[in-house]
């Protein structure tokens, strides 16, 4: 009973007992000697108020250079100053790709379609969805079999049901960032009580240990009875059809992978989130909570973030906000309207901070778990009302020395934000992304592995 | 009208499609000379280098070389100016043919007229698809009786040209694979339940009356008894018979006895238990009790409560009970059949061992996939539970499987050696239950499938008669109206609170209704399609009738109600619903933008072409506030921008509706100005308000076409081609004058477009 009552805090207050001694025993059979590296996208859509994110004299910064964070740092950035020491600033980074290169407008289905891809999302009517795998799925397939979940998707919008999304573009390409490969899109989970049952429940946690052998032993036989149904069938399929029961396939791998190693049920002693809140901000804590201690527990290692779908309307009413986040964003230079985008910023950083502070307080073998994660918080579009794809706003964070901290770095212009993915490969371990390596192995529009 | 509103076809840039004439470049430069200051004269105030409207710089030819490169540009080029949609009103010079000529001659001298049929020349082909989540849940429901909330538990299927059924961008995510599995699990459990065959009712803490020394603890979801008291949960129990009573409870221990509870039924005890759990850990206690049908008081009563507040020990000092829950389960002497055994078991199979599952398990999957299945397969799912597990097991975990297969899951039609075959009976039947019922088909459309009732016309427009008149055809409403009038924007419409007080999540509801039961009204009588336009009915609750001022009204359900005579042409008809309304406003505003292109892409399906890259703001620039009204404001930056060309049509289709506010509710003046909802189109047609707007939309079935493309788009699950929407063209001109949306529904079932299937690529 004591139980039931205890257990009414609040899962934040109820995460601060959380004790990671806990989880050394968890998933690591396999132990690779190394230290585990984590990498988070946070995705913010329409943009930034460049202003409040730069620092001031960007004129003067030509070519590539660095330099110490500024004492005082750019108005967005002023919700992060606790952290300074761990961030990284990174400006001129450009998605091409994101741009319209002859496929006409569309340009937050293609921000987002192509910002972790790097490359160009078909466009075709609205018919077809094809772009190529993501950064992030790069890094899960080379090192997720080390943990329960090769990748984690977070959001916070559901897609979008109704309508064109994006000038002909599918909806599809302006709700996910993480792409298993061209066709493929991981679709993010936005419900926190749901992530936390993956992450936490497999629902077989009441039985004994003898029921959940024989339920993982049931589980095995019933895909691999549907694995070789669908094999059949698949070989008399056009190639196009081939290829949705392909995905299927792609699926059903994956959770065979994960039930297999599923065979120890993470503990967390952690009271179950009972709904989505109806607040944004809570939220977002909820899910970025959640997502820390899927880090914690070395659930994932590599996960993504979408604070809101590319193009996002959304009603920032707790900020006193009457319309919408999209539409202020096409602010046509209206000192109002860029006042508002930048407050809705500096909430979307805000929120971050929260994230960062968690992972700050969470430790693994004595260390911050902040310094065994590399987060990466942008947009794929630089100012809203032009639609720039240049010039990014791109902040580093956490990575323990590994990579930058706490200087702002620039690059020269049209320097592909592909080359700092082939970094962020090189760093957490995957091979064949050495810099002067770009042709050994190729991802995306690429050129090189840029030196941080 | 539309012909306006065609899009230029993309600037495919066709490089060296014509290679130039020898010498060319030695030649006097025609282009250069004589048609270069024509576009400068008229065309380069807009197409300029700087910011070039339709991302078209005509500055950047400079030689006949350099402008023969891209014949399709020029093609498209003549074409808008000799059709008279270049240069747009706004324009500040508008140039007569005979200065055009030296740009007509030009072009017609070097590329061949733009071919008169469009270049697909194929009908388009539906890809593999899977159910969506809708259509899953139905399925579920409609096979087995389990009711599975699969909309809130599966992530949001893939959207394209408006709808969730298109094969080629539906996808399955390993997350989506993940929990449809784990969903199959879930439903197989409850399908074939093994412990019994009782219904089970718990009645949580916070649900039950307390009397006496007992409190809700707040929050909690605990009763804490901190004296004689009791905790009393209402039964609707089915039958008289034999059930089980269990509470859920702790205690925190104290004197020499444990606590005690006493279980009433109506009033009366009828058994004393010993809750022994401690504090940290409530475990469950049970007795069986025979109960009457009807309504019964099932009480837990803490009767030993000890309270000894001197003792020296302070743990001995205090005895309570804390009570989470009553459960009663039953009854437990006659098992009740679940619906999966009783459309699935015969006589008395269960009781025969693995020969009885193989004949239960044929049934199950011969429905599920679609189709008669193989003897291996029924054998090789039959074996998936371990040997000799109880006949119990064996169903679940066989269907478990037969949900996660793809014979389930997705809709599977091989091709052919031809380029186009026409479906096979069990095919068609799926199309058909997927189109009408977003379902899989019953036994009775499978039978007739297999007997080759739907491969004539006759037998499949009967079929279709006895689809449309079931109970499930309501979904039509939801899926395919919902999606077509793109009422799922509701949800993400937020009116803004301060400005619109009566706005509420449970208003958003009833105009969802409104429209999905007009529609499902206009379906089941035979109303002709343009009563979706103009109708002198429709579905109201209190709140709504209140909201658009319809007296007379009252309480939570909706209701049909006679449009009242002050309201004809302002009510009734899909232009007068507010769910529509409120999805295409702005939290603060109308966007007769949005509006006019909700009107142009999901009632006509002719969406306007998109704006050029980084001028898609005209509706934002619109500022809150403001003394103008948005029409007025609009209007300025319209003329200021090259837009007019598109935006004329579309926001005078728009402005006609201006008379309804963000919240869909009639209004005669914004900021204190009155509405004007006259308009204009390119053709010179005048129309003014909601009632010209339907005129407008009558002429020439362009509605009724716009119905049938969307109609069908939906019924295919794809992408219409050219030659797809020239079929459907020919299918409205076939359809009797004002006609019903039944005979639209017959049309589209019985052309060759639904009932063939085409060969894809097989490289």
């Amino acid at each position: 009973m004591n139980h039931q009552i205890s257990r009414r805090t609040v899962l934040r207050g109820a995460g601060a007992t959380l004790a990671l001694p806990l989880f050394h025993s968890l998933g690591r059979a396999s132990a690779a000697p190394e230290t585990p590296l984590r990498l988070a996208f946070v995705y913010v859509p329409n943009g930034a108020h460049m202003p409040d994110w730069l620092p001031a004299g960007r004129k003067q910064r030509k070519g590539s250079g660095r330099q110490t964070l500024p004492r005082e740092l750019p108005a967005t950035l002023r919700e992060l100053e606790r952290h300074r020491a761990k961030l990284a600033l990174l400006e001129g980074l450009t998605v091409d790709k994101a741009r319209a290169n002859g496929d006409g407008p569309g340009d937050h289905a293609r921000a987002c379609a192509a910002y972790l891809t790097g490359t160009q999302p078909v466009k075709a009517d609205g018919s077809v969805i094809e772009v190529d795998i993501s950064a992030d799925q790069v890094v899960a397939q080379a090192l997720g079999d080390r943990t329960r979940f090769r990748s984690l998707q977070l959001g916070i919008e559901g897609g979008r049901q109704s309508g064109q999304c994006d000038s002909g573009y599918p909806c599809a390409y302006s709700g996910n960032l993480s792409w298993a490969s061209a066709h493929t899109p991981l679709v993010h989970e936005t419900k926190p009580r749901a992530l936390f049952d993956r992450l936490f429940g497999g629902g077989l946690e009441h039985l004994s240990k003898e029921d959940r052998e024989r339920r993982t032993r049931e589980r095995k036989s019933i895909l691999d009875f549907v694995r070789r149904d669908a094999k059949k069938l698949s070989r008399q399929l056009s190639a196009a059809d081939r290829r949705k029961l392909d995905e299927y396939l792609t699926g059903l791998r994956e959770l065979e992978e994960r039930i297999a190693r599923s065979a120890e049920d993470v503990d967390v002693d952690l009271e179950r989130p009972s709904g989505t809140p109806r607040e944004y901000t809570e939220h977002v804590a909820l899910m970025f909570e959640l997502l820390a201690l899927a880090f914690a527990t070395d659930s994932t290692r590599v996960a993504t973030f979408m604070l809101g779908n590319e193009g996002s309307n959304r009603t920032y009413r707790e900020l006193e906000l009457d319309e919408g986040h999209h539409s202020l964003s096409h602010h046509g230079d209206d000192p109002v309207k860029q006042a508002a985008i930048a407050s809705i910023n500096r909430h979307h950083v805000q929120l971050f901070g929260g994230f960062l502070d968690r992972l700050s307080g969470l430790e693994e073998d004595d260390e911050p778990l902040l310094d065994r994660t590399i987060v990466i918080y942008g947009s794929g579009i630089a100012d809203g009302n032009a639609h720039a794809h240049h010039d990014l706003p791109q902040l580093l964070a956490g990575g323990g020395g590994r990579l930058p901290q706490g200087e702002h770095l620039w690059f020269d212009r049209e320097t592909q934000l592909s080359n700092f993915h082939r970094t962020l490969f090189h760093t957490l371990g995957v091979d064949g992304f050495e810099p002067g390596t770009a042709r050994a192995k190729r991802f995306a529009d690429s050129s090189d592995t840029l030196v941080v | 009208m539309l012909s306006l509103l065609r899009t230029l076809t993309p600037l495919t840039l066709v490089a060296a499609a014509l290679i130039p004439p020898p010498g060319a470049a030695c030649r006097a430069d025609e282009f250069a000379d004589r048609v270069a200051p024509v576009l400068a004269a008229y065309c380069v105030e807009c197409h300029e280098p700087a910011d070039p409207a339709g991302e078209l710089d005509l500055t950047r030819f400079r030689t006949e070389l350099e402008a023969l490169a891209e014949p399709e540009l020029w093609r498209d080029v003549e074409f808008v100016l000799s059709e008279g949609e270049m240069p747009p009103e706004a324009a500040s010079v508008h140039p007569t043919d005979a200065q055009l000529a030296p740009l007509y001659d030009w072009v017609r001298a070097h590329f061949e007229p733009r071919p008169a049929k469009p270049r697909n020349t194929t009908a388009g082909r539906t890809t593999v698809r899977r159910l969506n989540r809708f259509e899953y849940q139905n399925a579920v429901l409609d096979l087995f009786g389990v009711d599975f909330d699969a909309v809130h538990v599966l992530p949001a299927d893939d959207v394209g040209h408006g709808f969730d059924v298109l094969g080629d961008v539906l996808s399955m995510p390993p997350l989506l694979f993940e929990k449809t599995f784990e969903a199959a699990e879930r439903i197989a459990a409850e399908a074939v339940p093994l412990v019994g065959h009782y219904s089970e009712e718990l009645h949580a803490a916070a649900d039950l009356d307390v009397e006496g020394g007992a409190k809700h603890l707040v929050g909690s979801g605990v009763i804490s008894m901190y004296s004689v008291g009791t905790a009393t949960a209402v039964v609707e129990v089915p039958r008289k018979g034999e059930y089980l009573v269990r509470i859920q409870a702790a205690a925190q221990q104290a004197g020499p006895d444990p606590a005690r509870a006493a279980i009433l039924i109506d009033g009366v005890e009828v058994a004393r238990l010993d809750v022994t759990a401690e504090i940290d850990g409530a475990e469950d206690y049970e007795i069986r009790v025979l109960l009457e049908a009807g309504r019964r008081r099932i009480g837990a009563r803490f009767i030993n409560d000890y309270y000894m507040p001197d003792d020296p020990d302070p743990k001995q000092r205090d005895r309570n009970l804390y009570l989470a829950n009553i459960a009663v389960l039953g009854p437990t002497d006659v098992p009740l059949k679940t619906p999966f055994e009783a459309r699935y078991v015969q006589g008395d199979e269960l009781e025969r061992g693995t020969t009885g599952a193989r004949k239960i398990v044929e049934r199950v999957a011969g429905l599920a996939w679609r189709g008669p299945v193989k003897r291996n397969q029924v054998a090789g799912l039959v074996q998936l539970a371990p040997a000799r597990a109880p006949v119990q097991e064996q169903l679940r975990i066989a269907l478990t499987a037969i949900l996660v297969s793809p014979r389930f899951l997705y809709r599977i039609e091989p091709d052919a050696e031809e380029a186009s075959r026409a479906l096979v009976g069990t095919e068609l039947a799926t199309r058909l239950a997927a189109f009408l019922w977003s379902s899989v088909p019953d036994r009775e459309l499978l039978v007739a499938a297999e007997n080759g009732a739907l491969d004539d016309l006759d037998g499949l427009s009967d079929e279709v008669d006895r689809m449309l008149n079931d109970a499930r055809a309501s979904r039509l409403a939801v899926a395919f109206a919902g999606q077509w009038l793109q009422l799922r924007r509701l949800d993400d419409a937020s009116p803004d609170p301060r400005r619109f007080p009566s706005w509420s999540d449970d208003l958003r509801d009833s105009m969802r209704g409104e429209s999905e039961a007009f529609f499902e009204a206009v379906l089941r009588e035979r109303r002709p399609i343009s009563e979706l336009l103009s109708a002198n009915f429709t579905f109201v609750d209190e709140r709504l009738a209140e909201h658009y001022g319809i007296p007379g009204v009252h309480g939570d359900a909706l209701q049909r109600v006679q449009i009242p005579a002050h309201l004809l042409g302002v009510r009734g008809g899909i232009l007068g619903q507010a769910a529509p309304l409120v999805a295409t406003s702005m939290p603060t505003r109308t966007s007769p933008v949005v509006r006019g292109k909700w009107v142009l892409e999901a009632l006509l399906a002719t969406p306007p072409p998109p704006p050029p890259p980084g001028v898609d703001s005209i509706d934002a620039s619109i500022q809150d506030g403001k003394a103008a009204s948005v029409r007025e404001q609009l209007e300025i930056h319209r003329k200021k921008r090259a837009c007019a060309v598109c935006h004329e049509p579309m926001d005078g289709l728009g402005f006609a509706l201006e008379n309804y506010g963000p919240t869909g509710a009639w209004r005669e003046t914004e900021n204190g100005v009155p509405i004007d909802t006259r308009a204009e189109l390119p053709d010179n047609v005048r129309f003014d308000g909601p009632t010209g707007l339907r005129e407008v939309l009558m002429r020439d079935d362009a509605f009724v076409r716009g119905l049938a493309l969307q109609l069908t788009t939906f019924a295919l699950g794809r992408a219409l081609t050219p030659v797809d929407k020239a079929a459907v063209q020919h299918l409205v001109d076939e359809l009797p004058d004002d006609a019903d949306l039944r005979a639209l529904i017959h049309a589209v079932v019985a052309d060759d477009l639904f009932r063939q299937h085409r060969r894809g690529n097989t490289e």
